[in-house]
């Protein structure tokens, strides 16, 4: 047979490559009429269609998409987590701090690595390095507190108010919200304040005190602090503050007019006994209180 | 005269690329699967790359870079379909002439023709509707597929001779 001549004869004739002779004898051999029906045929067929300006805008598009993905994997995930986990442990080793803190009413006796004693009161948070706390022996205060230091070399006591530096001794420091109060008891202390260039040496029975952001200096003859005996006391104190005091005491909350608390209050409260406290706070300013049957709400109404 | 080499970086030169090859990539592609879809994303995947390699690639080799990676990324994951492919009515000036007894007899000889070319085997099928379908030569086909002439020429002489036993024979 004529397609048996070689192996690709029937590829040279499609293609038109046949020569003379070659296709003489095609024509003549029994197959070539079956074959012309083939190629007439599959002239018929079509190419499937194609869309080539939609297909150009999604290979655009797909390549803009991978440009902006590109960025964020330059770092591997696991990169960073390696560098997240350095930078902990890092803080872990340099800035892992010890806090002690009291909650409302509550007092709370700690005892420092270096022997120093601190009564905290109600609503503070003492806290200090973990590590090599010894080689800088600095705490944060916020709230009050009654420092018994032994070896005063190179304690400190850093408030938002400034720092209270200790040569030996024992103090109250008194970094409220409210205010600041530094009473010095034994020893001495020097209180500092960088930002409001404040500096002063207190020695026993010498207090300062923050009235906004004058520095007051006073004699005291306090054998330690008030709250110690189980009361506080204000001399010619803003209602507010004493408010804000006996939150810390008192797991209540006040509800009044704004204009019956402008008196300013001397006296004391007690921190174990809510009616008495109340009493003794509201009666001398003349104004009239009730209290809640859960004892949690104070409502003030001028008398 | 020295002509500065077009960079394929060159979004201009890129979509000239396009305009060459998209087609015939996806026919090519088509050709082997049978589907329209999955070939046109082959062919997005295959431009994609050649962008994303346009500094390592030259101009002249894009053509050839383009269906080796599409025929890889094919064998990798595709899943074959029977090739469908439409063919046009016979002409009304031939309808005419002819009986319609002949005219139902080419029309089953187009669906056994249709019914044949699904079933040659997919390396004669590729080269065979290349060159029916997309017109092109021998060489250009054996260039795009990395084989020599004379094997694109044994596999068209293969396609047909296996046409005709298959038409015979249904």
């Amino acid at each position: 047979m004529f397609e048996e001549k070689d192996d690709t004869i029937m590829a040279r004739w499609l293609a038109g490559e046949l020569t003379e002779a070659e296709r003489a004898e095609f024509e003549a051999s029994s197959e070539y009429e079956e074959y012309q029906r083939l190629a007439v045929g599959l002239k018929t067929f079509k190419k499937p269609e194609f869309d080539k300006e939609t297909l150009r805008t999604k290979v655009w598009e797909k390549i803009e998409n991978q440009k902006s993905k590109k960025v964020i994997r330059l770092r591997p995930l696991y990169y960073t987590i390696g560098i997240a986990a350095s930078i902990l442990l890092l803080f872990g080793l340099f800035f892992n701090t010890i806090t002690y803190s009291t909650d409302i009413g509550e007092k709370r006796v700690v005892s420092l690595p270096d022997g120093t004693e601190v009564i905290l009161n109600a609503k503070s948070t003492l806290s200090h390095k973990r590590f090599f706390w010894l080689k800088n022996k600095k705490v944060n205060l916020d709230g009050e507190g009654l420092f018994t230091v032994t070896i005063g070399e190179g304690f400190k006591v850093s408030t938002q108010s400034g720092t209270v530096s200790v040569l030996g001794t024992e103090f109250n420091v008194r970094a409220r919200n409210s205010g600041f109060e530094l009473y010095c008891f034994e020893g001495r202390v020097l209180y500092k304040n960088e930002m409001e260039q404040h500096e002063a040496t207190l020695n026993a029975g010498d207090a300062v005190k923050l009235d906004g952001n004058i520095l007051m200096e006073f004699k005291h003859t306090d054998k330690g602090p008030l709250w110690q005996t189980g009361s506080s006391r204000f001399i010619n104190t803003e209602l507010k503050g004493v408010m804000e005091e006996f939150e810390m005491y008192y797991e209540v909350s006040f509800k009044y007019s704004p204009d019956i608390i402008q008196g300013h209050f001397t006296g004391t409260f007690v921190h174990d006994d809510l009616e008495l406290a109340l009493k003794s706070v509201f009666i001398p300013m003349s104004i009239k209180y009730e209290l809640s049957e859960d004892q949690k709400t104070v409502v003030l109404n001028a008398r | 005269m020295s002509r500065k080499p077009n960079s394929v970086c060159d979004k201009r030169v890129f979509n000239e690329l396009f305009d060459l090859n998209s087609e015939s990539l996806r026919n090519y592609l088509y050709y082997q699967c049978g589907d329209l879809q999955q070939a046109e994303d082959l062919v997005q995947d295959a431009f994609i790359k050649l962008w994303n390699n346009c500094k390592k690639v030259l101009f002249e080799k894009a053509k050839g870079f383009l269906f080796a990676v599409a025929k890889n990324a094919f064998y990798n994951q595709v899943e074959h379909q029977k090739v469908v492919l439409k063919y046009a009515q016979q002409t009304q000036k031939k309808s005419n002439i002819e009986t319609p007894e002949f005219q139902m007899e080419e029309n089953e000889f187009m669906a056994q023709l249709q019914e044949a070319i699904a079933q040659l085997p997919e390396g004669q099928r590729e080269v065979f509707l290349m060159n029916r379908l997309d017109n092109k030569t021998y060489k250009e086909i054996a260039e795009l597929l990395g084989v020599s002439q004379k094997a694109v020429e044994k596999r068209m002489h293969k396609a047909l001779v296996k046409l005709r036993k298959t038409v015979k024979n249904i």
